[in-house]
Formats: structure tokens, C-alpha cells, sequence
């Protein structure tokens, strides 16, 4: 296969595909995971002055921005493009023309967000919500926020195409024996994000396109003083952002599901469990949008109280398949199982705050302080960031057909949990104390300064985990050393293939008989069909 | 029922379950018709499931099916190759960017757009 500029450009391939959003996403993480350094530069202590407030308030808006819509999601989709061919036995995606266009209009809409930064008024500076009327023209006069909507617009629509795509490809492609009921966790899990998709896009592609015709066309949506209603923003906005949050740990969800067992060496416990406590969160994300606007008072707080808890229950059931799982596994503890593990003890802090916030007394106390902050970064960067971190480590060998260092990869794991934990825990206490989010500064008032210096330290030590990693994958694909197709004993169909895979795919398919046909191949001994 | 239309049927009325339910306890228009409207669409989709595999005949479906049964089954074409997407990529991004910019820009990009819309339905043929 050759690989110059113009194949990567014109190339319909699902895996090329699937290379470039992932690659690209991995891009912006570095962005935004420097704008974040200078965020915790500018807070290590009291009074600092290295940026004025303007220039904090563009700096975390692109670095939400760029962490949720060019990163997370991106890297999901990416990983899905690659994996759902191989792991249901199909030669490519159902439109993969289609396919290469959501990339690059992805691609063209993180370069639009990023340019706000050289027009006049700077980028967008109203964090990765936008609440009308701050982003009205009236008070974000810049071109930023034009180029912030625009690129949210498009970035909404290729998300949309994938959705379509995906689900598609999972109906309709299926290799012969692979039931849904023998679909890997991971193809599962992104059906019920790719639902979510075309269930929450939409919104949020309707609401930012109010937001350019306030500002552009003298619409009055979001203006109370000529009639609009500011809240219908918010409406719309969480009705897309809450379920948002599920489309950036569903696909995770799925990896985990497919890193513990075979690190486990076990099948996955409780495969029905899982994939309906998937479609339970989905269904139930859709119905908690106003849980972020608790403190209007003007939505009805019992009701979505009651949804929020209601989700605890099928994330319960996951973490009671994986513990499951584990129990009396021959536990391997490679890097991909460490971030697994990573993953499982910060999402679970995350998802325990999440349960508190969604009780409203606690919300009223809790809202626009650190405590939020802590939240949020437990459920998307000790959640989402680790399975990354372990999709990348586990899948990277089928990617690039070359293997990480397992040395490196521990010391990669164990700089970022550390640095994490560091940076995030303190913050929990940061809010409680009052810390109010989104300042640039704040005064020496007892404790503030200590524990956002212990903060500042913990992002430091992330930085240098995330270094290792870069170090890692630059000595990998020097290597003249080649990876196996099936390095871990993998159970999905990816595993049965080359490493990478060749066009196309697959040269042949062992019989498909269980959600394990790789393993069932390897040992007919042990194959359910056989045993059972 | 095949396990997707199951899934769309199932979610459809837990579309409607919770419009309702939205409606009868908050009593607030604008989620009930957010809600409404996504009802709506997974009817529309279970509706759509319900005729489109009374025609299909899923290889996949099938739990003992060997790949040397579906040997010769046109799946269908997989371009390797095409520049068109990036095409009309570029494009949208020059309509949307110049709808805020410039309007000559946007002209200039629904051209291009057109255009590669055109030549990407003639390559798909």
C-alpha cells in the first residue's frame, strides 16, 4: 500500500479514515492540552498576571471547545471508523464516500474554530456553551464567534453523516453468522451513540444557527428585550449537551468492555446487561437536559433530579459486568489494562459527583464552582482521556502494525493517574471552599493558593506522562520491528486480520458463532458452541 | 422482530413515554416539543425499519450462515480512491465562512459546492 500525500487525501478507505480523524483529534489534545497548562499557569497563585481576562476567557473557551468537539468525539468517531468494519467482518463502510467527507469537514471546522485567534477581537470567548445573550453581537462583538459557530455547525453535521453511516454499516454489513447479538461491545455501544447523535446533533445545529441569525439577520431568538427568551438557549443547547456528554463515554464504555476481558481471559460478563444498560443510558440522557438549568428556576427540578439518578443505575450495571468480569481472571496488568483500570476508579469518583449534583440543593451550592469543574474533568478526562490512552495502547499494533513499549506505556499510565488525581481531587475542595469557575484570578483567601499550586504541580506531571507517550510512539514507528496480527490474544474479528489490514480487510473469515470468533478459532477446545 | 426493529420500536415509544410524561409534570412547551420532535423521528425510523426488512435478507442475520454462502453477494462498490469529498468539504467551509465574512466567498463556495456535489453523483454511477 503506498502511502503519499494525495492517497491520504482522496482516500475513501475506512481505516485511512478512521488514521486521520484519530491522528487529527490526538492534534488538538495536544492544543488543548497546552492552552490548559497556561490556564493552570495563570492560576498556580494569587493575583497572577501572566493573562488578562480576556485572554483567559478565549483560552478556556478553545480549550473546552477543542477537548469535547475536536478531541473526544473525534477520536471516537475515529476509532470507530477503523474498528466497525473489522470488528463486524465487512470490507469498508457503507458510503465511504460519505465517510471521507465528515472527516474533512471535521478537519475544516477545527480550523475554523482555531482561527478566531487572528481576527480582530480574538476567538470565541464564551466557553464551549455559549450562553445567549454573552454570545449576542451586542456583547461578543468579534469575528471569533462567527468562526466558533460556524465551525460547531459543521463539525455538528459531520457528526450527523457519521451517525447515518454507522448505523448503516452495522444493519446492513454484517459478515455471514454475525447476529446482533454477536456484536462486539464496542460496535454495540456505538450504535447507541450513534442514536444519540442523530437524536442531539440536530439541536445543537438548530440553536447555533438561531445564534448566527440573531447576529446576523436581526433575528431577536435570544433577545428579552425585544421578546426573545435567553432560556430557549439553554434548552437547546443542553438538549444537545447532556446527551453529548454520553456520546463521549459511550464509545469508551465500549472499549473498556473489550480491554478487560481479554486481559481477564475471560468472555465479557453479563454481554446482554451491557448492551441494554447502553441503550438505557441513551434513552435516559435524552430526558436530563435541565439538570444544567436547575438554578433558573424555571424548569421543573424534580423531574429531571429523578432521570439524572435513574442513569446511575445502568452505569451500576457496567461496572458490575467489568468487576465481573475480573473476578477469578487471570489478570494481566498490561498497559492497556492499567488505563482499563485507570478508567474504571476515576470514572467512578466522577460518576459519584455526578449523582450529587444531580440532587438540586446540592447543585444550587455546587454551580459555577470548582466542584463542577473536578466533576466534569473525573467523567471526561479520568474517563474518556483513559480510555483513550488505552484504545490507543491496545489497538495501536492493528493500526500501525508496530507495538508500543510496554515500559514506556507504564510510565505514561502512572504519570498521568498521578498528575490527574493531582490536578482534579483538590479541586473538589477548591469548590466546596467557593472557588468560583471561569475567573482568571483570584485573591490569597486561606487554602486558595495552596491548592491550586498542588493543582498547577499535578498538570505538570500529566504534562510529562503525556511526553512519555509521545516518546513512545516516536521510537515505535522508527522500529524496524514489526507487530503480530494478534499480539494480545484479542477475541473480536480485527484480531483474525493483518496487522495493519489490507485493503478490504479480510482474506478470509473464521466461522462466526459467539462475540468471541477469534478466540473460538484459535481454541475450538474451549468455543461456547462446543462447550455448551 | 429482528433485533433492529426492536431497537427502533422500543426507543420510538420511549420517545413518546417521556414527551408525555415531560409534558404532564413540567407543563413547559419548549422541551415538550424537543422531546416531541425526537419522538417523532424514531416513529418515523421504526416506521422505515418496518419496510425496509420485510425486503431484506440479511446474510448477517442469520446465526449459522458460513462466509462461503454469501461468496459472489454484491455488497456493493467501495471506492478506493476520490477526490471529491474534500472537494465539497472545502466548499462547505467557504459557503459557511463566507455567509459571516464575505458574501462573495459564500457564492463562491455554493459554486464549488454544486459542482462537486455534480461530479461526486456522476462517480458514484
Amino acid at each position: 500500500m503506498k502511502h503519499g500525500i494525495i492517497e491520504w487525501l482522496t482516500s475513501t478507505d475506512h481505516k485511512h479514515v478512521g488514521t486521520l480523524y484519530m491522528c487529527t483529534s490526538i492534534f488538538y489534545f495536544f492544543v488543548a492540552g497546552l492552552l490548559a497548562l497556561v490556564i493552570r499557569a495563570q492560576l498556580s497563585q494569587p493575583e497572577m498576571t501572566l493573562v488578562g481576562p480576556h485572554q483567559y476567557a478565549q483560552i478556556f473557551t478553545l480549550h473546552g471547545t477543542a477537548m469535547i468537539f475536536l478531541f473526544v468525539v473525534p477520536f471516537a468517531l475515529g476509532l470507530a471508523n477503523f474498528l466497525i468494519p473489522l470488528q463486524i467482518g465487512a470490507p469498508d463502510m457503507a458510503f465511504p464516500r460519505l465517510n471521507a467527507f465528515t472527516y474533512w469537514l471535521f478537519f475544516f471546522a477545527g480550523l475554523t474554530i482555531f482561527s478566531g485567534v487572528f481576527v480582530n477581537g480574538g476567538a470565541a470567548a464564551t466557553g464551549w456553551y455559549a450562553y445567549a445573550p454573552l454570545s449576542e453581537i451586542s456583547v461578543s462583538t468579534g469575528g471569533g464567534q462567527d468562526l466558533w459557530i460556524i465551525g460547531l455547525v459543521m463539525s455538528s453535521i459531520s457528526g450527523i453523516l457519521t451517525a447515518v453511516n454507522f448505523i448503516t454499516t452495522i444493519f446492513l454489513y454484517r459478515a455471514p453468522g454475525m447476529t446482533m447479538w454477536r456484536l462486539p461491545i464496542f460496535t454495540w455501544e456505538m450504535v447507541a451513540t450513534s442514536l444519540l447523535i442523530l437524536m442531539a446533533f440536530p439541536s445543537l445545529a438548530a440553536v447555533l444557527a438561531m445564534l448566527f441569525i440573531d447576529r446576523h439577520f436581526g433575528g431577536q431568538f435570544f433577545d428579552a428585550t425585544a421578546g426573545g427568551n435567553p432560556v430557549l438557549y439553554q434548552h437547546l443547547f443542553w438538549f444537545f449537551g447532556h446527551p453529548e456528554v454520553y456520546i463521549m463515554i459511550l464509545p469508551f464504555f465500549g472499549v473498556i468492555s473489550e480491554i478487560i476481558p481479554v486481559f481477564s481471559r475471560k468472555p465479557i460478563f453479563g454481554y446482554t446487561g451491557l448492551v441494554l444498560s447502553a441503550f438505557a443510558i441513551a434513552g435516559l440522557s435524552m430526558g436530563v437536559w435541565a439538570h444544567h438549568m436547575f438554578t433558573t428556576g424555571v424548569v421543573n427540578n424534580a423531574f429531571f433530579a429523578a432521570v439524572s439518578f435513574l442513569i446511575a443505575v445502568p452505569t451500576g450495571v457496567k461496572f458490575f459486568n467489568w468487576v465481573g468480569t475480573m473476578w477469578r481472571g487471570s489478570i494481566v496488568l498490561t498497559t492497556p489494562m492499567l488505563f482499563a483500570i485507570g478508567f474504571m476508579l476515576n470514572f467512578l469518583i466522577g460518576g459519584i459527583s455526578g449523582v450529587m449534583v444531580a440532587s438540586p440543593p446540592i447543585d444550587f451550592q455546587a454551580k459555577d464552582s470548582y466542584f463542577l469543574v473536578s466533576h466534569f474533568h473525573y467523567v471526561l478526562g479520568g474517563g474518556s482521556l483513559f480510555a483513550i490512552f488505552g484504545a490507543i495502547y491496545f489497538w495501536f499494533p492493528k493500526v500501525f502494525g508496530r507495538m508500543l513499549s510496554e515500559r514506556l506505556g507504564k510510565w505514561c499510565f502512572w504519570l498521568l493517574f498521578i498528575g490527574f488525581n493531582t490536578t482534579f481531587f483538590v479541586m473538589q475542595f477548591l469548590g466546596v471552599m467557593g472557588m468560583p469557575r471561569r475567573i482568571y484570578t483570584y485573591p490569597a483567601l486561606p487554602g486558595w493558593g495552596n491548592l491550586n499550586l498542588i493543582a498547577s504541580i499535578g498538570s505538570l506531571i500529566m504534562a510529562l506522562g503525556v511526553l512519555v507517550f509521545v516518546w513512545d510512539v516516536v521510537t515505535a514507528s522508527l522500529s524496524h520491528k514489526h507487530a503480530a496480527d494478534d499480539p494480545w490474544g484479542g477475541y473480536s474479528l480485527e484480531w483474525w486480520t493483518t496487522s495493519p489490514p489490507p485493503e478490504y480487510n479480510f482474506t478470509s473469515l473464521p466461522p462466526i458463532r459467539s462475540e468471541r470468533p477469534v478466540f473460538d478459532a484459535k481454541h475450538p477446545e474451549l468455543a461456547r458452541s462446543n462447550v455448551s | 422482530m429482528t433485533v433492529g426493529r426492536r431497537l427502533f420500536v422500543s426507543s420510538a415509544i420511549f420517545g413518546i413515554v417521556i414527551a408525555v410524561a415531560y409534558w404532564f409534570s413540567a407543563h413547559n412547551p419548549d422541551g415538550t416539543i424537543l422531546l416531541g420532535l425526537m419522538a417523532t423521528a424514531l416513529v418515523f425510523a421504526a416506521g422505515y425499519m418496518f419496510v425496509a426488512e420485510r425486503e431484506a435478507r440479511l446474510v448477517g442475520d442469520r446465526s449459522n450462515a458460513s462466509s462461503v454462502e454469501a461468496s459472489g453477494e454484491q455488497l456493493g462498490v467501495f471506492t478506493v480512491a476520490s477526490p471529491w469529498p474534500i472537494v465539497v468539504a472545502f466548499s462547505v467551509f467557504l459557503l459557511l465562512l463566507g455567509l459571516a465574512i464575505y458574501p462573495v466567498l459564500a457564492a463562491f463556495g455554493l459554486a464549488l459546492l454544486l459542482f462537486g456535489l455534480f461530479r461526486l453523483g456522476r462517480e458514484s454511477r
